[in-house]
């Protein structure tokens, strides 16, 4: 809809960092954050993972493939704002790709270990994943100077169970919208 | 939303130009009998995907010995679950459930942005 200087750019900027491993991201990504003083807050997490590359480019697919242009131009032509044209035609259109987005989302960000392990030096900040990782350390046969904060094999199963059930609750609600996004942009015509 | 592909929709009549194969129909061969090879490859994934998380769900209701001798894919008690999750819940005051509230919120907030962020902004590139 707009159309401003190197919207190219940014597009291209989006696809490399969507090619790049997440892991090569994390010590960069640290020192950013360090320079902000947002170092142990919960936001050193959760805006690095907010703008999510891979987000924009499945929605970007799907709006410049499966939306026909003349439909925001029939809009406009009825007297729609700028706003009310992505309100009332473009969002309605994207709802499988809003819940595509949405889950992968989710599922990279509780599934993310590397970057809060980083991130948060404290325990009762930790997310599931670096809470299990840290209560894995604590075995006896790993290291045998625990004593009473000893946590057995099973308990860590158990736990394991625990923090993989939300993805398996969200992915089973979001099938059918799944489903219905994946095919979002399969055909042109 | 599963597709069940044994009953299928009554067949539309053929045009008559087109004359109709001959032989059997191609349904039948298909019923006849499982075929090799899809299903070996179905039976491998199956392996590789649903043995290990059947793996996790049993080894939470054995005790920790039981876990190292016994069979790995034999059941153990709920006794011994019930055993694991007082032990996992009493470790370090509750923190698995702080931790699964922690992660929730931060997944979530960062959905919300990220859905923020991209839907317009790829709205703008078309």
């Amino acid at each position: 809809m707009t159309e401003f200087r190197g919207r190219h750019t940014l597009l291209i900027a989006t696809l490399v960092v969507m090619l790049m491993p997440n892991a090569t991201l994390v010590v960069p990504l640290f020192l950013e954050v360090n320079a902000v003083h947002l170092i142990g807050s919960m936001w050193s997490i959760i805006l690095p993972y907010a703008f999510y590359p891979f987000g924009v480019y499945l929605t970007y697919i799907y709006f410049s493939t499966a939306l026909p242009p003349e439909l925001l131009d029939a809009a406009r032509l009825d007297g729609c704002s700028e706003i009310g044209v992505f309100r009332r035609v473009a969002l309605p259109l994207a709802a499988p790709v809003v819940a595509l987005v949405g889950f992968f989302s989710f599922v990279a960000n509780w599934t993310n270990y590397f970057l809060p392990y980083v991130m948060l030096p404290d325990s009762r900040q930790f997310p599931v994943q670096v809470g299990l990782g840290d209560a894995a350390e604590r075995r006896p046969q790993f290291n045998p100077t625990v004593g009473s904060l000893a946590v057995q094999r099973p308990e860590l199963a158990l736990a394991t169970l625990l923090a993989i059930t939300p993805v398996l609750v969200v992915f089973l609600f979001s099938q059918r919208f799944l489903v219905a996004g994946m095919l979002a942009g399969a055909t042109k015509n | 939303m599963r597709t069940d592909t044994r009953t299928t929709a009554p067949p539309l009549p053929p045009p008559a130009a087109v004359p109709r194969p001959r032989g059997r129909p191609r349904r039948a061969t298909r019923r006849l009998g499982v075929q090799p090879l899809p299903a070996l490859v179905l039976a491998l994934f199956l392996v590789f995907f649903v043995l290990p998380a059947l793996w996790l769900v049993l080894a939470a209701t054995k005790t920790d010995s039981q876990l190292v001798h016994s069979n790995p894919l034999a059941f153990g008690s709920w006794r011994a679950l019930r055993a694991n999750w007082d032990a996992l819940t009493d470790y370090q005051d509750n923190a698995v459930f702080l931790w699964l509230r922690n992660s929730a919120l931060y997944a979530f907030l960062a959905l919300v942005i990220t859905l923020c962020v991209a839907i317009p902004r790829a709205t703008d590139w078309r």
